[in-house]
């Protein structure tokens, strides 16, 4: 009985900091984009994780469990096949026939739920880049 | 087949090999390097670390803040 109290303790941290999470991108995404406001917004978690990054570099040495690197050439091509990609449909035109990541994500975030999810995404990507 | 869908068929084929190869690497680790893997690789190295912080700043505020405007 008394071994559950920490997990539920531990379970209502992370709900709350999901909820806080998921109202702040609701809030950030219903912001206009040019404006101070929507700056602050996306700044805020961009200079949270900074902080995490000088902090991260205290303990660097802390974490040096051997990875694999077997496959890495595969991210590699990959990335590179989108980054090649991305160049070339941006440097073409009309926009329509040659749309880049930034003309798709445009439209999924034309409308208040799609700017929300976007923004929660980028926000979670942060958090498990970050928090380690 | 258009330009467009032609282009938009060439996000989706990288989106797809993306999605497969990251299930995999999930399935077959530590074999094989995982994305998070990878990252946290890149965490452990000062300058890649803030070159990591850079890059998802920079997606942050070019989707959010300056919109496609960006770069015109």
């Amino acid at each position: 009985m008394e071994a559950t109290h920490p997990a539920r303790r531990v379970s209502w941290r992370v709900a709350a900091v999901v909820a806080a999470a998921l109202a702040y991108s609701w809030i950030a995404a219903g912001l206009r984009p040019f404006t101070h406001p929507e700056a602050v917004a996306v700044a805020i978690p961009i200079i949270v994780a900074g902080i995490a990054t000088l902090r991260s570099g205290h303990r660097a040495g802390d974490a040096a469990v051997p990875e694999s690197c077997r496959g890495i050439w595969v991210w590699r091509g990959l990335l590179g096949a989108f980054l090649v990609w991305e160049l070339i449909s941006y440097r073409s035109s009309p926009r329509v026939d040659y749309p880049t990541v930034s003309s798709i994500t445009d439209a999924v975030m034309s409308t208040h739920p799609g700017r929300f999810a976007m923004f929660a995404i980028w926000l979670a990507v942060g958090y498990r880049i970050f928090r380690r | 087949m258009s330009t467009s869908t032609f282009s938009y068929a060439i996000y989706a084929v990288i989106a797809a090999s993306w999605v497969a190869w990251g299930v995999f690497t999930r399935i077959e680790r530590p074999r094989y390097a995982t994305l998070g893997g990878i990252v946290r690789r890149m965490m452990r190295n000062p300058v890649m670390r803030w070159a990591v912080w850079a890059s998802w700043a920079f997606v942050g505020w070019h989707l959010f803040v300056r919109g496609r405007g960006a770069f015109k």
